[in-house]
């Protein structure tokens, strides 16, 4: 394994609301090396878009981080400047959301957009922004990629909108690209060519890739190691065809089974009972217990400590 | 550029229409227009002779495109009241009204923009409930209340211009300013008001997009988020508002004026209804409505201009 | 922003229909708006509920109506008489607002503008709203070109400033102590159509309003019984709101000459008659003026209330 270009310890992000805290993700640990591209797969609400901002520090006021540590490229993230901030986003760390439509500026057109991000970084030359631009555009494979950049936002398409924000984000050739559920708002076949995209930058340049998605699909494209986040923890994590083929965490079994495949045909969708508890809610030290088929007592009193079933295949659950 | 040929067709179209109201309205309404200015002791006589000599006696249209024609070519029909051409009457007083308005207008968007800004930052429970109060005390004084207060604060207490003594442009352009500066402020307190809050706001709304979060995960510092992204959308957002305050402005200028004592088409407005010189009336109707109308297509083609996305859609 | 408004028209529809018991069947309710991190949508006057302002507001306007229904029995002096020997005299305890140039108590005459102002006001937007109230459901139900001829007229209106429709009006039709109401009446009819208009629109092709259709209710039953009691607060709020400009502009027009005659005393008259005598006599727009200023900010206040609490 390569260096880790992102190391996140014992990450807790608490919620401050009407007096109370609640914590939206509860000490989670994880790595990225470099040129990796890892995914976190989860339901709604399980904290990952939180663990992605929290990384850019875009979170909301009354949503903090409150402890451990984020490491990236040997920085701590917590303990840097706001200059030092604003030098890391959209120069070595990037990310991309979910909405290409809200996330661009109506007004700008696009070729300001992308190139705003070296006007920002570094000392560039008129003409020099303007080649970059053209090349983040062609490289994101935008159909005349000239014509585009005097377009507006809303005369392109949501998915030449979404590869507009992947030119954004690697035009200045970052250590890590984070991508909150990049295709969610996609139709499919847009979604696949996304993700060969995203894959092909990856392998062109080196740039990490840190993939959120609640679609096992999604993750299983590209991703070569995937985190399995349930309500605030992670549960699971290894490499993707480890934990597809066998998982072991009764929820990852759970989110796998209920893929409909073409073998269940006819049978009835298969779902994992219960719902995913609010962040305002109790827990029971392994969030996942109250649905657990397969509990018992010690889930309910301590959290299960970490073991390694193999290699990189990591768990966190009592049951063996 | 088929949008702009449309957009004028529609403008003369409207102002055609609105000439025919006017006409209507005027002439047709208040009855025997001879009998409104001569009176009821009036004789028979007396008011043949009348009715003949503004040709009352020939057809409506004729009467109308009579009016039209005269009007294009400068002949807007005689006061009643002044005994003069009511063009002559207006020399001088549309600039004065317009002078006016153009002083409203800038202090209102010098002072409305910023303030508004600033204060979607302050979110201080305190300061924003005093900004609200005072926001609301704006709105809610009545024009020629607010004035006689400037009057008697400014005019008589602290002599900074003479109450009711207009001073022109040629004689004294220090003097014109004073006597011009306290009724802009006038006129412009309430429509201030209502601009800060709209930026208000919109700002806030504009602070909490998703593409400032974009902005921000793409390192941008504060200042730049907030000039080159979020003021410009907020601003592009308020134009269709301008409108609006311009509209407050005119209204508010007719009865500001009067309550200076400002020699322009409002208070030339209220003294002819006062006296029931309905040429003049009929004409400054029109051409405040003339103006307006302007007004609102200058807005139009401005939000064209500066909103791409109702740009393409047309 | 409008929308947001609209939709919840529905859930306080219901509300304000159910306490009057208009309505009995129970229309489906749309969910209030809120932003995804749970807090409220309008961030700028979200410091205070509806319910202070309407407190406020309640607070300011009913005094001014006491006053204004006290007048009818008991002033402290008489409105008409003049009594020079105590002519222009600042405030004390016997004349709470001083005396004019002519002797006149000028609180009491204070008290009896607010009866008249209040009169003319109330009585023109009530009937500006009624008139507005079928205009805006038939046009909406209806649809096709009275729709559009009449939006057209009420677009036409709507672009001119206010005081300039009233002045003309005024001028047309002779001005008198009448006149004055309608001409206000002319005045508010675009903006309330608007809204009643914009509301039916939104209700027309909603699924219980079809359903009902269905079921054999006549079109009068379902614009008055199910489209109504929806747009009622948003209409409300538009009334309150309305008043304060009404009461504004007939001050304005008594102010310039136009509006209620002398010698019934209105606060726009007072005004000028104190305007007159600002120098000698500088208390004397004390009172005129500030009632005024408390009765539109009341009313402001009603209507933000109104508008927070049920809208948003």
């Amino acid at each position: 394994m390569s260096e880790n270009i992102l190391e996140v310890q014992h990450m807790t992000i608490t919620l401050y609301e009407n007096g109370t805290s609640y914590k939206m993700v509860n000490r989670i640990s994880f790595t990225v090396c470099k040129g990796e591209i890892v995914g976190i797969v989860g339901e709604s609400g399980c904290g990952k878009s939180m663990t992605a901002l929290a990384l850019q520090d875009l979170l909301k006021n009354h949503i903090k981080v409150t402890e451990g540590s984020m490491i990236f490229d040997g920085k701590d993230l917590r303990t840097i400047s706001a200059a030092e901030r604003r030098q890391i986003n959209g120069s070595d760390m990037t990310m991309i959301f979910q909405e290409p439509m809200t996330s661009l500026n109506p007004l700008h057109r696009i070729g300001d957009q992308v190139g705003e991000v070296l006007l920002l970084h570094g000392h560039h030359s008129e003409a020099e922004i303007r080649e970059r631009t053209l090349e983040a555009l062609q490289m994101v494979e935008l159909p005349d990629p000239e014509k585009a950049m005097r377009m507006y936002p809303h005369e392109l398409s949501g998915g030449m909108r979404q590869r507009v924000m992947i030119a954004m984000g690697i035009i200045a050739r970052p250590k890590l690209l984070i991508a909150d559920e990049p295709t969610t708002a996609l139709d499919v076949t847009t979604q696949a060519h996304v993700l060969e995209l995203l894959k092909r930058i990856n392998q062109q340049t080196g740039t990490a890739i840190l993939l959120i998605s609640h679609d096992l699909g999604v993750i299983n494209k590209i991703c070569s190691r995937v985190l399995v986040m349930y309500a605030g923890k992670i549960v699971e994590q290894g490499r993707t065809e480890d934990i597809l083929k066998n998982p072991v965490h009764p929820y990852t079994k759970g989110l796998i089974a209920s893929i409909p495949t073409r073998r269940m045909k006819g049978a009835p969708l298969a779902s994992i009972p219960g719902r995913v508890p609010p962040v305002t809610e109790e827990k029971p030290p392994c969030p996942f217990a109250s649905r657990c088929d397969k509990g018992t007592k010690e889930c309910f009193t301590e959290y299960p400590a970490r073991r390694t079933i193999s290699g990189d295949h990591i768990l966190w659950c009592h049951m063996p | 550029m088929q949008y702009f040929v449309r957009k004028t067709g529609i403008l003369l179209l409207t102002l055609f229409v609105i000439s025919v109201v006017t006409f209507w309205l005027f002439h047709i309404v208040p009855g025997d227009p001879a009998a409104m200015m001569l009176g009821t002791s009036a004789s028979e006589k007396q008011l043949k002779d009348l009715r003949e000599e503004l040709g009352l006696d020939r057809p409506l249209t004729e009467q109308y495109t009579d009016w039209i024609g005269g009007a294009v070519h400068g002949d807007l029909g005689t006061s009643i009241n002044y005994k003069k051409p009511v063009a002559e009457l207006l020399k001088g007083k549309l600039s004065i009204t317009l002078i006016l308005g153009a002083m409203a207008l800038a202090l209102v968007i010098l002072i409305g923009i910023p303030l508004g800004v600033f204060t979607a930052g302050r979110r201080h429970v305190y300061s924003e409930q005093l900004l609200n109060i005072l926001n609301i005390f704006g709105i809610s004084i009545p024009g020629f209340f607010l004035s006689i207060l400037l009057i008697w604060i400014f005019g008589l207490l602290l002599h900074f211009f003479t109450p009711g003594r207009f001073i022109t442009w040629e004689r004294d352009p220090v003097g014109f300013f004073r006597s011009m500066i306290f009724p802009a402020i006038a006129i412009a307190i309430p429509q201030t008001c209502i601009l800060c809050k709209y930026i208000r706001t919109a700002v806030v709304d504009e602070v909490r997009a998703d593409y400032v979060r974009t902005a921000r995960s793409k390192g941008s510092t504060k200042n730049r988020i907030l000039y080159v992204h979020v003021l410009k959308n907020a601003i592009v957002s308020v134009v269709p508002l301008i409108g609006m305050i311009v509209s407050g402005i005119f209204s508010g200028s007719i009865v500001i004026e009067q309550v200076f004592g400002i020699p322009g088409i409002g208070r030339l407005l209220i003294a002819s209804v006062t006296s029931r010189d309905y040429p003049t009336v009929q004409t400054l109707v029109m051409y405040i409505a003339i103006l307006i109308l302007i007004v609102n297509f200058v807005v139009d083609i401005l939000i064209q201009i500066l909103d791409p996305r109702i740009r393409i859609a047309k | 922003m409008m929308n947001a408004g609209n939709m919840n028209a529905a859930e306080a529809g219901a509300a304000v229909g159910a306490k009057t018991g208009i309505i009995k069947k129970k229309p489906f309710r749309i969910s209030r708006k809120k932003d995804k991190g749970g807090a409220p949508v309008s961030v700028v006057s979200g410091w205070t509920t509806g319910d202070t302002e309407l407190k406020v507001g309640f607070v300011l306007v009913g005094i001014i109506i006491a006053l204004g229904i006290l007048s009818i029995f008991y002033t402290p002096f008489d409105v008409y008489e003049m009594n020079t020997a105590v002519r222009s005299q600042p405030p004390s305890l016997t004349h709470f607002f001083g005396t004019d140039n002519f002797g006149r108590d000028i609180f009491s005459r204070a008290m009896v503008g607010a009866r008249f102002t209040l009169l003319v006001s109330g009585s023109t937007v009530i009937a500006a709203a009624g008139i507005s109230i079928v205009l805006g459901l038939v046009c909406g139900y209806a649809g096709g070109l009275l729709d559009e001829v009449v939006m057209r007229v009420i677009d036409a209106i709507n672009s001119f400033p206010s005081i300039l429709i009233a002045l003309v009006m005024v001028s047309v039709l002779n001005y008198g102590k009448l006149t004055i109401i309608p001409a206000l009446i002319i005045m508010f009819i675009p903006s309330f159509t608007r809204i009643v208009r914009t509301g039916t629109l939104q209700y027309k092709n909603a699924d219980f309003v079809l359903s009902n259709k269905v079921f054999g209710d006549s079109d009068l039953r379902i614009l008055f019984i199910h489209i109504l009691p929806n747009i009622y607060p948003l209409l409300l709020s538009s009334i309150v709101i309305g008043l304060s400009n009404a009461i504004l502009a007939e001050s304005s027009m008594s102010y310039l000459g136009l509006g209620i005659q002398p010698p019934i005393p209105s606060w726009g008259r007072m005004l000028k008659e104190a305007q007159d005598i600002l120098f000698s006599t500088p208390w004397a727009a004390l009172a005129p003026g500030l009632m005024i200023v408390l009765t539109i900010v009341g009313l402001n206040c009603i209507g933000e209330g109104i508008r927070k609490k049920y809208l948003s």
